[in-house]
């Protein structure tokens, strides 16, 4: 009687989350978000880009401290909208601006494409710094984004994300097979009739709208994690590059999801959590991948 | 009659007074010749030559700072990479590989039976039937290569450019791939390539291009495989023996060691 009775304490206890309007859209938003982290992971790591994510959520921060140092006086209406939304707004233009001057910068070969991010990037952080040390506004909405919070997501953030990861997914969809040969061999992509430039424009603009639809539950300096680790995790399991990105967008999404649903009885910061349970999967992977080796390994010996 | 009109009418790709240079410095220097429908030339040359630079501008990736490039209306080029600049850790597979080239040939995101089809049957062509689902890092050198050729071949070009296709491979291979070759060709396929394996592949085409920063010779390898030429283009003194009726290239440099 007692264990029956104290099961369904523990039942109601864990489904106690989804009774919460602001916990089902954080988890709506984190396992969307996770899942299209994951896709735009698998094209950055195996462009070798791995830096680039990292950079760009860095960058995204300068964009959305400069955006929020703007005094707007409207407010209502669309123009009262465009106000509200200007962090996001001024931070996606940022983040596509610095990727272009990434790729424009590192295609001269004159520098690496890891120190033209590196340079690029921890400049527009240093100047969001800079900003928020001076300017109070700034330091208010900053604080949540730099470290994510799964309170105060509104329907909006609801829709927006679903969006962006609807585009995102038309994107690679569309453009799949000239945008692997891009990222397999730049080079000869474009020899062979591949418009590179455009496809890197269209990667780099994807990208920050996934940077910034993820800001909100993972904060920026989080969001780099989810930008590699899925499609690290789905190397280790698959030589087959559609394989490989089904595996990253379901580690990603996974991940958003117990990583935001852990965070509830946790009490830990949805962002660090989501990232943890996304490393948790690449050691399991690691290990697995290491022992399978070791397997295959053992076996040609013994012939 | 100007020297213009000398060009043969059928060339595909006309090359007139071409001069390349990055970043002001000049890596080629008015060159003027032509592919033709079925040729199989060899661009031979000391590195940093302007070898990649004179396939490059014949692709027309790189800026021509003087003169022209011409291609034949509607001309599809084929080109395949030095093998050693391939990301062999890459998760792709063969049939992955060719089909990269569909895009020219189909605008579609998804690949159609169709495609697949054409994949495989290219692959056999080449001799690599049955390795569509493998790895491209669990092959041969030679499979390794002629993967790239599927790819290049896909879109079904008048010219095909390989640049180096046998650095680092070994003699087998080598040969192999010279074979492979020489079988497009004559298929109707012109081919050109650059090298720097002066007896394992130059001496064997029908044709070769001696580069350094400039065109110094153009012929057939009994033409232009002369200790004169060699030596321009080099910059060393080289001797040329006659191996069954093939010119072969030796170092002319005494023995080391001896006073």
């Amino acid at each position: 009687m007692f264990s029956v009775g104290h099961m369904s304490v523990v039942a109601i206890s864990l489904s106690e989350p989804f009774q919460q309007g602001f916990f089902v859209r954080a988890l709506i938003v984190a396992v969307v978000a996770g899942a299209l982290c994951g896709l735009m992971s698998a094209y950055i790591t195996l462009r070798g880009m791995s830096y680039l994510g990292h950079g760009l959520s860095h960058s995204v921060f300068g964009g959305a401290a400069i955006a929020t140092a703007i005094p707007v006086g409207v407010s209502g209406g669309i123009a009262g909208a465009i106000a509200d939304q200007r962090l996001l707004i001024g931070a996606g233009l940022w983040g596509l601006l610095t990727g272009l001057a990434i790729v424009s910068v590192s295609s001269k070969k004159l520098i690496g494409a890891d120190t033209a991010i590196g340079v690029i990037t921890t400049a527009s952080f240093a100047f969001g710094l800079v900003l928020k040390a001076v300017n109070r506004r700034v330091e208010r909405s900053i604080e949540s984004a730099l470290f994510g919070s799964i309170l105060g997501l509104d329907r909006s953030d609801v829709v927006v994300v679903i969006v962006v990861a609807m585009i995102a997914t038309a994107f690679v969809t569309i453009w799949f097979r000239p945008l692997l040969f891009m990222t397999f061999d730049r080079d000869v992509a474009s020899v062979s009739g591949v418009r590179t430039q455009w496809l890197d424009a269209g990667l780099m603009l994807v990208l920050s709208l996934a940077v910034l639809a993820t800001m909100k539950v993972l904060g920026v300096t989080l969001v780099a994690a989810t930008l590699v680790t899925p499609a690290a995790v789905a190397r280790m399991l698959t030589n087959s590059f559609p394989r490989l990105i089904a595996i990253s967008v379901t580690v990603g999404a996974i991940g958003g999801g117990i990583g935001t649903y852990l965070s509830y009885f946790t009490d830990t910061p949805s962002g660090a959590t989501i990232v943890l349970v996304e490393s948790l999967a690449f050691l399991i992977a690691y290990l697995a991948a290491g022992n399978a080796r070791r397997t295959r390994l053992a076996g040609v010996h013994a012939h | 009659m100007t020297s213009l009109s000398a060009v043969p009418s059928h060339a595909l790709i006309d090359l007139r007074h071409v001069s390349v240079a990055y970043d002001g410095n000049e890596v080629l220097h008015g060159v003027t010749t032509s592919i033709s429908a079925g040729d199989m030339v060899g661009i031979v040359g000391p590195s940093g030559a302007g070898k990649t630079s004179m396939l490059r501008a014949m692709l027309g990736t790189v800026k021509v700072h003087d003169g022209s490039v011409v291609c034949s209306p509607g001309l599809k080029v084929g080109y395949v990479p030095q093998l050693e600049t391939v990301d062999w850790t890459f998760p792709v597979t063969v049939r992955d590989v060719v089909l990269m080239a569909a895009h020219k040939v189909s605008p579609r995101p998804w690949v159609s039976k169709a495609l697949v089809r054409r994949s495989d049957e290219l692959l056999e062509r080449l001799g690599i039937a049955g390795l569509s689902d493998r790895h491209i890092r669990a092959l041969s050198g030679g499979q390794q290569q002629r993967v790239f050729l599927a790819r290049a071949l896909f879109s079904e070009p008048d010219v095909l450019l390989l640049d180096e296709p046998t650095s680092g491979v070994d003699v087998r291979t080598r040969h192999e791939v010279l074979h492979l070759l020489d079988d497009l060709n004559q298929g109707g396929l012109a081919v050109v390539l650059t090298t720097h394996d002066l007896n394992g592949i130059a001496a064997h085409l029908p044709r070769l291009m001696c580069v350094n920063g400039r065109l110094i010779g153009e012929g057939t390898p009994h033409e232009v495989m002369t200790p004169a030429i060699l030596e321009e283009t080099y910059g060393a003194p080289m001797a040329v023996l006659d191996h069954m009726g093939i010119p072969m290239v030796v170092d002319n440099l005494p023995r080391l060691g001896i006073a």
